[in-house]
């Protein structure tokens, strides 16, 4: 039976900023399905006005919209990317006590080295070698993101793995799947909950950054790096695209990043 | 075998491992990797030429160790694009990319150590630094370089001229610094925190030593070693959020010249630039260890 303890501690203290959360991406989800791309000139640059409460970007485009729809796309990315990394990083945290000493030892060196690796510098060999894809953004992201979760599960559960209910199941024949599945796994997810709001908020930050700079979502996807460096581009002409483009993305990895360190 | 030289041969042969991988970067290319450099880059290189020049008419071991031979006796290849040695391309930006990350980590551990003192030892006012540290790293930690990078630049350089908009290197080291010492006070906080409550700072107090005293000998003293230690191991996340920053306000480094390379599938000089920014990760690794034994003797 999980634990549910902290998690729902985490929920309890924070719910508005939870509903919050929630509601911006339904909104979010909503805006991606029917922001209008077309382009209209004659409505480019506009300032924040009562009817458009972010301006208008270089096409004419709504940036409420916009920014909306960004939000989902990069939202959803780093969502699955930190489901997949904090899943991986569990099942190999977990697995990795019950390698041979050796082994163990070697694997604790590679993810040293990989964890020492910037994610950036690891974004740009996979783009130089395989171009720009979300495969590529994958891979560069879970690289670089599974070394800091996997440390976590493996200290966890090296601590589970000398307590006396683990030896006596080990001592009773049990497999190191059944010990993982009914031993570890209940503690482990715990920690994987308490964790997601980090792994989130990092993951959307390394995203935005390396879409910022070309090498991260595919041309055509809109996530919040390219709205940024679409900011970039009018700063002089129109602040406002840049002032507008990160600062709902400010507050929310703000209170995520709040809520994750007073569980 | 005395550990000094253990590290450096462990030194040595991870650097060899690395350079092993940048030189297998280009055999990763689909396909024919000279025809694919030649589609990409429009160059105009005969491909049989390009293919000798870069060792790629051999056999893979021969062709690393003919790279490796190169690379040892100072030839590091030429740029595709402009046909320039990318050593002399390297050169200049890597030192600027040093010089950068150098006043960063200066103004950064300046002000996280102004700021983890206050904060951390038993002054009538700490409780509120302790809160303002709190808070500041938080907001500094939410703020993507993306996005505060290009504000600062249209405060600073546009609306009150104070600096120039690109090219300077006071605004992206303002930005980096604000950047790690988010985390680092509170990382020095914590830990001086721990260190004044030990029974020597007490006993210290009890001969009547003063608390500033105690703080700085006491507290920052066995601090030291873990953070400088804790420098090192970050080199990596450090040289990574120099480089968004290099590209953001606009400096010429090595880490905007690794995009442009990239950009432009000029890839012998994104192998070099590869090479030369893995090899400062694990020189910033390995010298973080060697100064954490050298300040803590019990460390092994």
């Amino acid at each position: 039976m999980v634990r549910s303890t902290n998690f729902l501690n985490m929920f309890k203290r924070h719910r508005f900023l939870w509903i919050g959360v929630a509601s911006w991406y339904g909104v979010s989800g909503v805006a991606y399905l029917y922001t209008s791309q077309t382009i209209d000139l004659e409505r480019m640059l506009l300032k924040p006005t009562i009817g458009e409460w972010f301006g208008t970007d270089g096409f004419g485009r709504s940036l409420l919209q916009l920014n909306l729809a960004a939000h989902w796309v990069s939202g959803l990315f780093a969502f699955s990317i930190a489901t997949l990394t904090l899943g991986f990083g569990l099942i190999l945290g977990a697995s990795t006590t019950f390698f041979k000493p050796s082994i163990e030892k070697s694997f604790l060196r590679l993810m040293d080295a990989l964890q020492s690796i910037p994610f950036v510098l690891i974004a740009l060999t996979l783009y130089a070698t395989f171009g720009s894809s979300w495969l590529t953004l994958t891979l560069a992201l879970t690289i670089g993101w599974i070394p800091g979760f996997w440390r976590l599960t493996y200290y966890r559960s090296k601590e589970l793995r000398a307590q006396e209910f683990v030896q006596a199941a080990h001592a009773l024949g049990a497999s190191p799947p059944a010990i993982i599945r009914r031993h570890y796994l209940p503690h482990l997810m715990e920690l994987a909950v308490t964790q997601f709001p980090n792994q989130f908020t990092g993951l959307l930050l390394a995203e935005i950054s390396l879409s910022f700079i070309g090498v991260g979502v595919p041309k055509g996807a809109n996530s919040l790096g390219t709205l940024l460096h679409h900011g970039s581009q009018y700063l002089i002409e129109a602040p406002h695209i840049a002032v507008t483009s990160g600062l709902p993305l400010t507050l929310l990895v703000y209170g995520l990043m709040r809520s994750s360190r007073n569980t | 075998m005395p550990q000094s030289l253990k590290t450096l041969l462990q030194f040595f042969a991870l650097c060899l491992i690395v350079f092993v991988i940048s030189r297998l970067l280009i055999r990763s290319l689909p396909g024919d990797p000279i025809e694919f450099l030649i589609a990409e880059t429009g160059s105009r290189i005969d491909a049989d030429a390009l293919r000798h020049e870069l060792h790629l008419d051999r056999p893979l071991i021969e062709g690393l160790g003919a790279d490796l031979v190169a690379f040892a006796s100072g030839d590091w290849g030429k740029s595709l694009i402009n046909r320039v040695p990318v050593t002399e391309m390297i050169a200049p930006r890597f030192f600027r990319s040093v010089w950068l990350g150098s006043i960063s980590i200066f103004l950064a551990l300046s002000m996280s150590l102004f700021l983890g003192v206050l904060a951390g030892s038993r002054q009538k006012n700490s409780p509120r630094w302790s809160l303002l540290v709190d808070r500041m790293g938080a907001v500094m930690a939410a703020l993507p370089t993306p996005w505060i990078g290009p504000i600062m630049i249209y405060i600073f350089a546009v609306a009150l001229p104070i600096v120039p908009p690109s090219g300077s290197w006071i605004l992206p080291s303002i930005a980096l610094a604000l950047n790690f010492s988010a985390y680092w006070s509170r990382l020095i906080r914590v830990r001086l925190e721990s260190s004044i409550s030990s029974q020597a700072a007490t006993a210290a107090r009890a001969r009547g030593v003063s608390e500033t005293m105690v703080t700085l000998k006491y507290g920052l003293g066995p601090v030291s070693g873990a953070l400088l230690a804790y420098l090192g191991s970050r080199i990596g996340s450090i040289l990574g959020g120099t480089m968004i920053t290099e590209i953001v306000f606009g400096w010429d480094g090595l880490g905007r010249l690794m995009l442009e390379s990239v950009l432009s599938r000029d890839y012998p000089l994104f192998e070099a630039c590869f090479f030369v920014t893995s090899t400062m990760i694990l020189a910033g690794h390995f010298l973080g260890e060697a100064l954490q034994r050298w300040f803590d003797p019990r460390i092994s």
